[in-house]
């Protein structure tokens, strides 16, 4: 929930802000890293009880390459900063297997939402009929990754509950987001805008597993499109 | 403004519906197995007290599924105990008390299923079964109180008590018998019927073999042997005189119903088949012809006899039906062991008998028992070659090798008697008359060959004083000398003459010779003997006991000799003077004059006669004085 306050703290601020601040929605790519977790769900199974009974991987995080990012920004000049709130990610993964004597259940869920701020440097502008059109930018956006760590089963043997958990980790990693961009003014108010860059985040890793600990690999190249609102 | 706040709250519910929600469930399509442990404990249900009285073989069918065998342990009161590999346990009693023990058999078969499970072992089949045993130890595991009795319908009944054991239930009696050499089974199913008439089963050697099965498999069929004997006490068939020519044979009555058959001689012929327990001989004489013995009727040693005692029902009588063998003697006295004589006191009427030391006195009449006694001052081995009765006197004169044994009649008094004389009196052949004279030779010295003869000697003493009276001298003193019964007459005879003197206060006068002439430059054998009860009847049988034997009397009162009859002279009667005789096998009485037959029988044997009563004394197990009176025997 923490991130929510966050966020609507963040869009309280830039409607406070009056003009000079930034609204902008991207639609984004990234290609982050989840070996980690699929090696732990290889490892799970390969341990007893699943190792066993037989489980199999349903669901082995698969990796979602979209994710959406919200900018609010203070522009004034070729300068621009503020917050971003961006790379919400969320794939699981699971261990099952279910037949009449009973069922193996082994879910993971990882949610992962960065959040920091961002600096932008628009260091060209291509103007016309003294409107710019179109700018190049800059960006550097230090931030943490709140990643969420769910692991949910029960294992239930000829209606005998031998296991039951329903565990929730969370951990907090540094981000540094870079990239440059351009930016399409389509209107005075609205704008158009694609990046790429790189986004450096360290590794979040949750030792309470065995044999292995659980880790995420957000860093990844991104690509984002999105639109902007300034008021 | 209005604007903005829905685009942000747009974008907060696409934030929200973001989480990854996919829930995938691996369905692993397995059949469930299907089966179950059993096991049957020949029969116990599980739960269940098994009671074990000797060494068991617990046979169990323990059924498994498909899978593998993870445990199957037997245990008995916690100590594992290891099945025969044929499935069975064996289970015996270990202490001398009822005690009890649990058995336990747990087994668990891995049915390798693949389900979940299955595969966690924990879809096992898994089989408990629990017994508790109980060991009797002392317990008899045979019938009880197996017994016979007879019903009120007569026959033969087996009885014996059902078996009242913990898990021994009765299914059914399997009785084998025998009968005329066959078997015969016969199956009881009512467990409660504890009885068995056999109506076959009237005498001999009875076995029956009682087999009793049971219900239950694990316990085995009990044999038990039952074994009895219905017999007649040997010496038990009686011969009876019933008439002077007829007799009785007779038998016990046996136990139960039965019919009799009696056969004579080894397995001989059968001559009675009825319900009676006797055989009735309506003339022995005719009973007797060209078979047995007429007295006595069946021989001195008896008669090998058959006695069938057969089912009431019998048809057909066969060799190897019961038989109760038996010696069947004539009706006789019974006597003690040692040597037997028989006498008599006319005068008083008395016979007297003389068995060992045992001395009888009977009625000549009737042969009645008037009184016996053992006489211990007489050795019961001791042999009297003679015995008399002192008619005078009342005393049994019993001659021994160097005294006399004189014993009153009253059998009080035993006194031992010699006489006083320079010469070795010969007592075991001295003569006693009724005159109470005592006629004694002396003891014959054996005289070297071509030795002249010496005159032989006959001394007369008075038994009453030992007085000697007088003596006769003949010329020969290996000249036979026969005295009357009376004492009154002496023959001294060989084979060449007779010489009969009269004797009288002690003075013996020569009253009568006979010559015998040469045949062929030798001479006939001569036997000599006075009639018993006529004693001036002298009888002389020439060739005795030979084929051309020939017997005369003379009559010393007058010389007149009779015929010659082609017989030998066996004794006469004291109180009729009848004469018996035999030639051959034939056995003849003469009237006392010897000029009529009286009777005449083959393979009769009379040693003795005393108002016609035969006599003859039968030797063997059981010695006997044979009887027969022949009084009406005789020809008119």
């Amino acid at each position: 929930m923490r991130k929510y306050y966050i966020l609507t703290i963040l869009l309280s601020i830039s409607f406070l802000v009056q003009a000079q601040f930034t609204v902008s929605y991207s639609l984004g790519y990234s290609n982050y890293d989840m070996s980690g977790m699929r090696k732990l769900l290889s490892t799970i199974q390969n341990t007893q009880p699943a190792v066993t009974i037989g489980a199999k991987i349903v669901d082995n995080f698969p990796v979602n390459n979209i994710f959406h990012s919200i900018d609010i920004g203070y522009k004034f000049n070729m300068h621009e900063f503020g917050l971003k709130g961006s790379g919400y990610n969320s794939t699981g993964g699971k261990l099952s297997i279910k037949d009449y004597s009973g069922e193996y259940s082994n879910k993971f869920i990882i949610n992962g939402f960065r959040a920091g701020f961002f600096y932008k440097n628009y260091f060209y502008n291509f103007k016309s009929d003294k409107r710019t059109l179109f700018s190049f930018f800059g960006e550097v956006s230090p931030g943490l990754y709140f990643t969420e760590i769910k692991n949910n089963g029960f294992f239930i043997v000829q209606d005998k509950e031998l296991d039951s958990f329903n565990d929730i980790y969370k951990v907090n990693s540094f981000a540094l987001l870079i990239q440059t961009g351009v930016i399409y003014y389509i209107a005075k108010n609205i704008s158009a805008n694609v990046t790429v860059g790189y986004d450096f985040v360290s590794k979040a890793e949750v030792n309470d597993f065995t044999p292995i600990p659980a880790s995420v690999n957000w860093s990844s190249v991104k690509f984002m499109a999105g639109l902007g609102f300034s008021f | 403004m209005k604007r903005s706040i829905f685009i942000l709250l747009g974008l907060l519910l696409l934030i929200n519906s973001c989480e990854y929600n996919k829930d995938e469930i691996y369905y692993s399509d397995v059949q469930k197995p299907e089966g179950e442990i059993t096991l049957n404990l020949t029969d116990f249900p599980s739960d269940l007290k098994i009671y074990i009285y000797k060494r068991t073989r617990i046979f169990y069918d323990l059924q498994l599924p498909e899978g593998d065998i993870l445990k199957k342990k037997f245990s008995l009161g916690g100590r594992e105990i290891f099945p025969n590999d044929d499935n069975f346990i064996l289970l015996e009693p270990e202490k001398d008390i009822e005690y009890s023990e649990m058995l336990v058999v747990d087994v668990e078969v891995d049915p390798k299923s693949e389900s979940i499970a299955g595969k966690l072992g924990l879809e096992n089949y898994i089989g408990k079964f629990q017994y508790e045993i109980i060991f009797l130890p002392n317990v008899e595991l045979h019938l009880q109180n197996i017994s016979h009795r007879k019903t009120n319908e007569g026959y033969f009944e087996l009885v014996w008590s059902k078996p009242e054991l913990e898990q021994y239930t009765v299914d059914k009696y399997r009785i084998t018998y025998y009968f005329n050499n066959k078997e015969y089974i016969k199956e009881i199913t009512d467990p409660n019927i504890t009885n068995f008439v056999d109506s076959n089963a009237v005498f001999g050697y009875l076995q029956y073999k009682i087999e009793t099965y049971f219900k239950e498999p694990i316990r085995e069929s009990w044999i038990d042997y039952y074994t009895t004997k219905v017999e007649f006490p040997k010496n038990s068939v009686k011969f009876e005189y019933t008439g002077v020519n007829s007799g009785k044979i007779s038998w016990p009555q046996n136990e139960y119903k039965s019919k009799y058959a009696l056969a004579l001689g080894y397995y001989g012929d059968i001559i009675y088949e009825g319900e009676n327990n006797f055989f009735e001989i309506d003339n022995l004489s005719e009973f007797s012809k060209n078979k047995f013995y007429f007295f006595p009727l069946f021989g001195h040693g008896g008669e090998w006899i058959e006695i069938y005692v057969v089912p009431f029902g019998t048809k057909e009588i066969e060799r190897n039906m019961p038989i109760h063998f038996d010696t069947l003697f004539s009706e006789g006295i019974i006597l003690g062991q040692g040597d037997k004589h028989i006498s008599s006191d006319v005068s008083k009427k008395i016979i007297f008998v003389k068995a060992g030391n045992k001395f009888s006195l009977y009625n000549s009449n009737n042969l009645s028992l008037i009184y016996e006694k053992t006489i211990t001052t007489i050795n019961p081995e001791s042999w009297n070659e003679r015995v008399f009765c002192s008619e005078k006197s009342s005393k049994f004169f019993l001659t021994n090798e160097k005294w006399i044994d004189l014993v009153s009649y009253d059998l009080q008094n035993h006194e031992k008697i010699t006489f006083s004389t320079n010469e070795k009196l010969n007592y075991v052949f001295a003569h006693l008359g009724t005159n109470d004279i005592v006629f004694i030779r002396p003891v014959v010295d054996i005289i070297p060959e071509g030795e002249p003869e010496v005159e032989g000697k006959l001394y007369a003493y008075e038994l009453r004083t030992k007085e000697l009276k007088g003596t006769l001298s003949f010329s020969n003193k290996w000249d036979e000398t026969v005295i009357s019964r009376d004492g009154k007459y002496v023959a001294v005879y060989n084979d060449t003459r007779i010489l009969v003197h009269e004797y009288n206060q002690g003075n013996f006068t020569l009253i009568h010779r006979i010559d015998f002439p040469s045949l062929d430059g030798g001479y006939e054998k001569i036997r000599a003997y006075f009639n018993e009860k006529n004693t001036s009847q002298l009888i002389i049988t020439q060739s005795p006991g030979m084929y051309n034997n020939e017997m005369y009397v003379v009559n010393l009162l007058n010389g007149l000799e009779s015929s010659k009859i082609r017989t030998s002279y066996v004794c006469s009667d004291p109180f009729t003077g009848n004469i018996i005789t035999n030639h051959g096998s034939e056995c003849i009485m003469f009237d006392p004059l010897f000029t009529s037959e009286l009777f005449r029988h083959t393979t009769t044997d009379v040693r003795h006669i005393f108002n016609n009563y035969f006599f003859t004394f039968g030797w063997g197990d059981i010695p006997k004085l044979y009887y027969l009176e022949i009084t009406n025997y005789l020809k008119k």
